[in-house]
């Protein structure tokens, strides 16, 4: 299982992430981020992510 | 707020209340939408805008949101060097903003031209019918909330999902976003309250820059854009370094932190779909040289709006009427577009000692004026180590 997580006490809630989530799967609200179901894990997001908010673990 | 409208707009960002704006001055029932609790809050933006758009648009620069004038602009290389671009004789210039209040009066003016605003309004989806897009739906205190509308405006920023729900291609790659962070920096030295500095070098910001934007005799926007293809850290570290590094700018506060994306992709294939309309950064209408959108934005959400109140006296929302709009926005910065992604791609081939080589030759050049074809120009006939890297921009 993946899971992505976004550190809610870092994130800026900028949505850099969705803009570049290739299964359009990040949704960020004013005071939340929310990831559905389907994330392949590819990394885009932290990559892109100003201030290092997104931790992906691979989970056996 | 009625449940059926001629035009929703979604994202009330400079795009989407100009596009508002025009929609109502020219006859159609708008209503605009925005997720935040405030408008153009948080600030994702340097806040520099040129005085053309300003102009072009009829808008007069307030003192409330113009609060500094630009006349000068410095480029700075790896090795220091400095090239000024002087425009104290020209007639435009260019003004830092207060985001939060110009954004605001936007969307003032937009509801001034009549129409319906809603804030603290997330869009949950699209509504799609067989002839296409026919509104959209959002929450509100648990309930599902639909709004019937002929046309849709997309403007909700560089995050997209609007025109992504229609089926249009917004996607993004590694290569074609900045990874920003800007500090809002007050008690640092300032040489020139009227000049924006650039700092370019692949250690300070691999793919980007660093900016300095002055806002008051003590107070600027010191930025950062990396590109996340490029980067070995996070922007905010990059940003952190850089200011660690120059003593006028580290004996200064943080008062304010702003993080987020710019896209430097140029415009998407398409930018309409039946019943749509997709308008500044959600179609990736960004200068990708400079990372600026702001100018970008309101013209394309002008020309959406006006195209937009011309179908509903028509009633005809299909793509095929609807790409007035894709005509409107090439004519008018197509061209443009097109020139600064060829000069992305230019800027990204030099090296640092290829930018410390510009910056040598343009050391004894006087520009009056910004003109970037110009410059590279220059540069091509002083310099031909670099002019087949910069055959195809010029």
């Amino acid at each position: 299982m993946i899971s992505l997580e976004v550190i809610d006490e870092i994130c800026f809630k900028c949505g850099a992430c969705a803009s570049l989530c290739p299964l359009n799967l990040i949704y960020v609200y004013d005071s939340s981020v929310k990831v559905e179901e389907g994330c392949t894990d590819c990394g885009m997001c932290a990559d892109v992510c100003p201030v290092e908010a997104i931790d992906i673990e691979k989970q056996v | 707020m009625k449940n059926r409208y001629d035009v929703v707009v979604v994202g009330a960002g400079p795009a989407g209340s100009m596009a508002a704006k025009s929609a109502s001055e020219n006859g159609a029932e708008v209503l605009l939408l925005d997720k935040r609790k405030e408008l153009g809050v948080p600030v994702q933006c340097g806040e520099a805008l040129s005085e053309g758009a300003l102009i072009d648009l009829n808008i007069e620069p307030d003192p409330r949101w113009a609060i500094n004038k630009i006349d000068s602009t410095k480029l700075i290389a790896p090795s220091g060097k400095v090239v000024e671009i002087s425009q104290k004789s020209a007639v435009k210039v260019g003004y830092i903003l207060d985001r939060k209040v110009f954004d605001e009066d936007l969307a003032v003016r937009a509801v001034r031209a009549g129409s319906d605003i809603r804030v603290d309004t997330f869009v949950k989806g699209l509504l799609l019918e067989e002839e296409g897009v026919k509104g959209v739906k959002f929450d509100s205190h648990g309930k599902t909330v639909r709004i019937e509308s002929d046309i849709v405006i997309a403007a909700d920023g560089v995050m997209s999902k609007v025109a992504r729900w229609a089926g249009l291609d917004t996607s993004l790659g590694p290569m074609d976003i900045e990874s920003g962070t800007q500090f809002k920096m007050v008690g640092i030295d300032i040489e020139d309250q009227h000049s924006m500095d650039f700092y370019f070098g692949s250690e300070i910001a691999p793919g980007g820059y660093i900016w300095i934007f002055p806002k008051a005799e003590d107070v600027a926007n010191v930025g950062v854009g990396v590109l996340p293809g490029l980067a070995e850290k996070s922007s905010i570290e990059y940003l952190k370094d850089f200011i660690s590094s120059r003593p006028e700018l580290s004996k200064g506060k943080v008062v304010e932190v702003n993080v987020g994306g710019v896209p430097v992709s140029g415009p998407i294939e398409e930018t309409v779909a039946n019943g749509l309309m997709v308008v500044g950064d959600a179609a990736r209408m960004v200068n990708p040289m400079t990372g600026g959108g702001i100018n970008f934005a309101m013209r394309s959400g002008n020309i959406a709006g006006k195209v937009a109140a011309k179908c509903v006296e028509e009633e005809d929302f299909s793509k095929d009427r609807l790409m007035e709009y894709e005509q409107g926005w090439k004519e008018e910065i197509g061209g443009k577009l097109e020139k600064y992604t060829k000069g992305k791609d230019v800027l990204l081939d030099l090296s640092d000692d290829d930018l410390d080589d510009v910056a040598d030759t343009f050391q004894d050049v006087d520009f009056e004026e910004i003109s970037l074809t110009k410059m590279l120009k220059t540069l091509a006939t002083t310099n031909p180590r670099l002019t087949w890297k910069l055959k195809d921009f010029i």
